[in-house]
């Protein structure tokens, strides 16, 4: 993973300010959100169903607009961003859904090129790329396969390749060991490790409350629509520290 | 605008549809398009059919005119006709004077009499006029000069016959050209509604499409180059199908009046290529207006 697009971005990742949202006219379901994401942290985030944590990483990858507060992600100002814009910054970060969010009608090969492909790349010049990327979480026999033939493991690591395979700055992942077996998820907890050391900012969804401790990252936890920013303790249990608790960490 | 129908159009074979396969539910809009094509095309050749038939019906009738001496003012019609005929060849202008024989004359009221009894009627005396079409006489100087020589006649240069003619063809040539205008409103509005039910149904390729940062621009293009393809298709075949309508009808037309304005002309034809691209375009614009409208309203 090439660190040029980093080298050039001395601005935190993403700072958020009492950013609150919610979903139309609903009920908020985020409340006064703090924090400073800096480049090349590690972030595990959890909470029970329903917290928020969705929401959180919702706006961490453009797809939901704090209805309140400031925002800005590499530097730019998400209250004001137009669309366009938006879609450019969507580029430099990478998302793995839960659900994989794989397109049934094109390969594996096909669903990781897609995000240098609609940058307007010719196949050419990222096909040894995308393969060797594929050969690295393991399915560089499994290119040509369409992901209904692939197990959830299989198509949880090209829906991880498709996200890492445009050298984001920014990694966001949603329970992404959520429908894979334990041995399976350390496994790709050990890809998101590396992705980590080589640079990239990471902030992870999950359940589980050991995952922070075990990759020796930052500990979030979100209950009832506020961020608390944890101590991970070895038992897993979440230690509130006052000291972050509404503020930037 | 050309570079982007380059951009749309060309065969990348390398890369793989960014939509799965057309399935049944694009043969009713093909369908739709095809006739709404053959439609188009028909239209397109009928009015320009009736623009035809009007200029060669009014090229007929140009440089002639018609004197009527009532049957009741002359006592022997064929001395009448020919005393009309010789004045009216002194007249400047007038080319050619010829009496229409009387049978001639009860022949063009029969179709209003009938046969029987005709010849009890008072038919009026006709001279047939060929007048130089760079100098015509006028009507007045006709009469005048008619009238000097002792000889009450009427004057016809079928001009309310022109203008009935000019009246109708534009009539028709209008509503032909408004019934083209709304066919190809409908095409629009066709493809415009079939983009926004393939963004609804590939919801998921449009969301997956954006989180990888595309912009709405290349999203509504995969829509543009998918619908505007399919109407291009399915208006070459119902061009086609116009091409065959038109030429059986200009066949079977036989020795019908307007059969002459019917037949093919080169420029048909090249209306006729013209349409798929046409449409084609028309579906680009509409898909592309239609789809940008609703990827806005997605977060």
């Amino acid at each position: 993973m090439s660190s040029n697009n980093r080298a050039q971005a001395p601005v935190p990742t993403a700072i958020f300010s009492h950013v609150s949202a919610r979903y139309g006219r609903g009920p908020t379901v985020l409340h006064d959100i703090n924090f400073r994401l800096e480049a090349g942290s590690y972030h595990v985030l959890t909470g029970p169903s329903g917290a928020g944590k969705s929401t959180l990483l919702k706006m961490l990858y453009l797809a939901h607009k704090p209805c309140s507060g400031g925002a800005s992600l590499f530097g730019q100002d998400l209250m004001r961003l137009r669309r366009n814009g938006r879609a450019d910054l969507r580029r430099r970060i990478g998302v793995v859904f839960q659900d994989y969010r794989l397109l049934d009608h094109l390969t594996a090969f096909e669903n990781v090129s897609l995000p240098l492909r609609l940058q307007g790349l010719v196949k050419s010049s990222y096909a040894e790329d995308v393969v060797e990327l594929l050969t690295w979480v393991g399915l560089g026999d499994r290119a040509n396969a369409y992901p209904p033939t692939l197990s959830g493991g299989e198509r949880q690591r090209v829906a991880i390749a498709r996200a890492i395979v445009a050298k984001p700055q920014l990694i966001v992942a949603d329970e992404p060991t959520g429908s894979v077996d334990p041995e399976m998820g350390q496994r790709l907890m050990r890809l998101f490790t590396e992705l980590n050391k080589l640079g990239a900012t990471l902030v992870i969804a999950t359940h589980d409350p050991t995952m922070a401790l075990q990759v020796g990252a930052q500990a979030w936890h979100i209950q009832d629509g506020q961020l608390h920013h944890n101590t991970p303790t070895p038992d897993g249990g979440p230690v509130i520290d006052p000291y972050h608790h509404g503020g930037a960490s | 605008m050309i570079k982007r129908l380059w951009h749309i159009w060309r065969h990348r074979p390398h890369d793989p549809p960014m939509l799965p396969r057309p399935d049944v539910r694009h043969l009713g809009l093909g369908f739709a398009i095809a006739v709404i094509a053959a439609l188009t095309g028909l239209m397109l050749i009928f009015a320009d059919a009736a623009k035809r038939a009007e200029v060669h019906w009014q090229s007929q009738i140009a440089g002639s005119l018609s004197v009527i001496i009532p049957a009741g003012s002359v006592t022997d019609p064929a001395e009448a006709a020919t005393t009309a005929a010789d004045v009216l060849m002194t007249i400047p202008g007038v080319l050619m004077a010829t009496p229409m024989p009387q049978d001639q004359a009860e022949a063009l009221l029969q179709p209003w009499f009938g046969a029987k009894g005709i010849e009890t009627l008072p038919i009026p005396t006709v001279v047939e006029l060929e007048t130089d079409p760079g100098a015509p006489p006028t009507l007045e100087a006709i009469t005048r000069t008619l009238k000097d020589k002792g000889i009450d006649a009427l004057v016809d240069d079928y001009g309310h016959f022109k203008t009935t003619l000019a009246r109708m063809s534009g009539a028709i040539r209008t509503l032909t050209y408004s019934a083209f205008l709304a066919l190809v409103l409908t095409a629009a509005a066709l493809s415009a509604f079939a983009a926004l039910s393939g963004i609804s149904t590939h919801r998921h390729i449009v969301d997956v499409m954006h989180l990888v940062g595309a912009r709405d621009s290349v999203v509504a293009q995969v829509f543009e180059r998918r619908y505007a393809k399919l109407v291009f298709k399915a208006a070459a075949l119902g061009a086609g199908l116009a091409l065959v309508a038109s030429i059986t009808i200009a066949i079977i037309g036989g020795h019908d009046p307007f059969a002459p304005s019917l037949r093919l002309t080169f420029g048909d034809v090249v209306r006729l290529v013209l349409i798929p691209p046409a449409l084609a375009l028309v579906a680009l614009v509409s898909t592309r207006i239609a789809a940008l409208h609703a990827l806005s309203k997605l977060s």
